[in-house]
């Protein structure tokens, strides 16, 4: 079995800092974590290759080669081979441009299926999947919070979707593209002492559009379908409190916040 | 030996009652606030100590070590589990550990020679709300208060948040009483000051329980103010801009309870809701209205002296609001404990070190090039700043800070993270003539470096080693470097 996983590097949100002066936020001294959707991904990759050990994993990333530490380690926890496409002349892309450099390294690959968040962190608009699997002619299913079956024999995945009001179970055909969402409880493998400094060159391919041949206008802002125009950051506001009496009127008034916030139903 | 006759020979000397051998007890005393992590996910590399006994006089204590000295047990001292630095680890399997925590009673407060009589055993609160209730305070203030004990707080020469004004546990303690041994119990007595010699009270003021176990404590008492106290705050360029005005403070001879420069990185996790980004300068005055008034104008005026490192000054609510939150009480360590359990994540590390005016900038510059050249992990560094907190006429504490995206197996996770960060902060210390450790004492963790923390004034301390424990039976491996537990320092 060859299981393809897509991961995305994104700055951790948590040191992200917005420069309102510049209307910018400011990246350069944010730390890159590896997108937990894509982690979780990853993981579940990684558990079925315990279970199947001759699965062949490889991850796929398109990022700066500033990435390249976080990925090496990827080698280190498991996975066959490593590959991160980049290239200067990718700054800029939109999902749409990004999902077409990702289908043309897909399509040089065999694979049985694609594994990837649902969203990123940094971005959030979960289109990347459905356009891959629209690039290169496959199924997609999103927001799966578990894969029941993966049968490449058979071409057929289970997976499993929280459909909010109920727990749905698809049978989508192979190969396709799964999106994954974040599962605290599935996390990669542990790093051990001893393989911080394996040497992992051998498993890390780096390539860039000399290899991939797409052109200048399918690239970065000028191969993108949307620009980003401006960032608005919601300004912090200060809450009043409000102090209620434990009695019934107190209780209705919890009761209808929750209800109007959407944490319960009316 | 085996762990059997260990506990019979307890047996001999203290009631079952006085004996614990629960498993998980053992487990959670084999290590302290060091392997917090490895402890929380179950995957300690050190023994559990044979039992944890609790002798209830200076006598069974005395009972207790003499054994020890004659079997060649080892004990750990312990009064409040609070150490960070690895002292309360055990790396022996016969190995007791004799806490303090019926060691409870206050003997005295001399409200009119201002002194308070204690035994080890007895938290800091309970001291303190004793006598608050009289107006008074020790002036110690660790933000461990709420848990820590006397006794502990003595063997380590910790530090409260007040020292600036007050001093370390060292200017605190008149008297004190401890239990060598080989059974010998000394009592210091308390005078308000003695030049019969060398003086003794240090022997056993810093020993990590290395020396000697303490058993009682005396320590000076002050009038408390708190009414009067004022907060200060600045947002300042950088940190050697802060330094400069601590030291103008400390120069023209105020003494602010608190004194405090943060780092930006630093200033983040605590200040995020005005730090905007910068540093952040502040003080506190303690006492009564003349020296608070007196204290609040050196302060202005050192600031005023040097403004061109000044960006804006901080609403003082804001600044009272933080410090009454400092504290970590025995249910923030508990929280901290039970996050470990289930996230890759901690509340990070810290590395305190000390050393004159002239060299705190260069060294906190050093570190900083160092750590982000040279550690391996650099890009699972989530936070990398320092505070200094502690200042003295001839200059400052650095306490580094730092925290990390745990990417290993938990039992790897001191030698791929702080370990090497720690190593770059002691190497840079130590070359530019600072101190190692300013206030949480050596530990096991840095005795590799007590050579070169005491240079040829190591001879002393290997003395006093020599001629108190002879048979090495006292925290094996605490400040004195031991080859066998090498391979826990990697």
């Amino acid at each position: 079995m060859k299981i393809l996983c897509l991961l995305k590097p994104v700055p951790d949100v948590d040191q992200l800092r917005y420069d309102r002066a510049r209307n910018v936020l400011v990246r350069e001294q944010a730390r890159l974590i590896l997108n937990p959707e894509d982690a979780t991904a990853a993981a579940t990759a990684l558990e079925i290759k315990r279970a199947v050990p001759d699965t062949y994993l490889e991850t796929v990333s398109m990022a700066p080669r500033g990435a390249r530490p976080h990925l090496e380690d990827l080698a280190r926890r498991g996975v066959d081979q490593v590959t991160l496409i980049s290239d200067l002349r990718y700054a800029g892309s939109d999902t749409w441009a990004t999902s077409r450099v990702l289908a043309r390294y897909l399509e040089t690959r065999d694979y049985d299926c694609v594994f990837c968040g649902t969203h990123t962190l940094d971005g959030g608009t979960g289109q990347v999947p459905a356009q891959l699997a629209e690039l290169l002619g496959l199924p997609v299913m999103v927001g799966i919070t578990a894969l029941a079956e993966l049968d490449p024999r058979a071409g057929q995945a289970v997976v499993e979707v929280d459909g909010e009001r109920a727990l749905l179970r698809f049978a989508v055909a192979l190969p396709a593209v799964l999106g994954f969402q974040y599962n605290p409880d599935r996390k990669l493998p542990y790093l051990r002492y001893a393989d911080l400094n394996r040497d992992v060159s051998q498993q890390v391919v780096v390539l860039g559009n000399n290899a991939l041949g797409l052109a200048e206008t399918e690239l970065g802002l000028r191969g993108s379908l949307t620009q980003v125009r401006r960032i608005e950051v919601d300004a912090l506001e200060t809450k009043t409190p409000l102090r209620l009496r434990a009695d019934q009127e107190g209780l209705d008034t919890v009761c209808h916040w929750l209800e109007q916030k959407g944490f319960v139903q009316p | 030996m085996d762990k059997n006759t260990v506990l019979e020979l307890v047996a001999r000397i203290l009631p079952a009652s006085q004996i614990n051998t629960t498993a998980d007890d053992l487990y959670d005393a084999a290590a302290d606030r060091y392997k917090k992590y490895a402890k929380a996910r179950k995957v300690l590399d050190v023994p559990p100590p044979a039992a944890i006994v609790y002798p209830r006089t200076t006598e069974e204590v005395a009972r207790l070590l003499a054994m020890c000295n004659t079997h060649g047990i080892n004990v750990i001292p312990r009064s409040g589990k609070t150490a960070t630095e690895g002292g309360l680890e055990n790396w022996k399997e016969n190995t007791l550990v004799v806490d303090a925590r019926d060691l409870n009673r206050i003997i005295k407060i001399d409200e009119y020679n201002m002194q308070a009589t204690v035994e080890a055993g007895v938290t800091l609160q309970a001291l303190e709300n004793e006598l608050n209730q009289r107006g008074l305070t020790t002036g110690h203030s660790p933000q461990s208060k709420p848990v820590a004990k006397l006794g502990g707080l003595v063997a380590t020469r910790s530090i409260g948040q007040f020292s600036t004004l007050y001093g370390g546990i060292e200017d605190m303690v008149v008297g004190l009483e401890c239990v060598f041994p080989d059974g010998h119990v000394a009592r210091i007595k308390n005078v308000p000051r003695r030049a019969g010699g060398p003086d003794i009270r240090h022997i056993a003021i810093g020993n990590e329980g290395t020396l000697c176990y303490i058993t009682e404590v005396t320590v000076k008492l002050y009038r408390h103010f708190p009414a009067n106290n004022v907060f200060l705050g600045y947002l300042i360029k950088d940190v050697a801009s802060g330094i400069k005005v601590l030291r103008e403070v400390m120069v023209n001879g105020y003494r602010p309870s608190v004194a405090r420069v943060y780092s930006e990185e630093d200033a983040r996790q605590h200040f995020s809701h005005f730090y905007k980004g910068h540093c952040v300068l502040l003080f506190m005055a303690e006492g009564n209205q003349g020296i608070v008034q007196a204290t609040r104008a050196g302060i202005e005026a050192a600031v005023e002296r040097f403004k061109d490192g000044l960006v804006e000054p901080v609403d003082s609510g804001l600044i009272a609001a933080w410090f009454a939150r400092l504290n970590w009480s025995q249910k923030d360590i508990d929280d901290e404990f039970q996050g470990m359990i289930h996230n890759d994540s901690h509340a990070g590390f810290t590395t305190e070190v000390s050393a004159d005016w002239e060299t705190i900038p260069v060294l906190y510059e050093n570190v900083m090039k160092r750590v982000r050249a040279e550690f391996p992990r650099a890009h699972d560094l989530t936070m990398l700043g320092g505070h200094s907190s502690h200042s003295y006429i001839n200059g400052t504490n650095l306490y580094f800070v730092y925290n990390y995206a745990i990417n290993c197996a938990p039992e790897d996770e001191l030698r791929v993270y702080h370990h090497p960060i720690q190593r770059i902060i002691v190497e840079e210390t130590l070359k530019l003539g600072g101190s190692m450790c300013h206030h949480h004492g050596i530990g096991k963790y840095r005795s590799e470096w007590t050579r070169d923390e005491h240079g040829s004034a190591y001879y002393l301390l290997e003395k006093l080693k020599q001629a108190f424990d002879p048979n090495g039976i006292m925290n094996f491996g605490t400040i004195f470097y031991q080859a066998e537990g090498a391979r826990f320092l990697q």
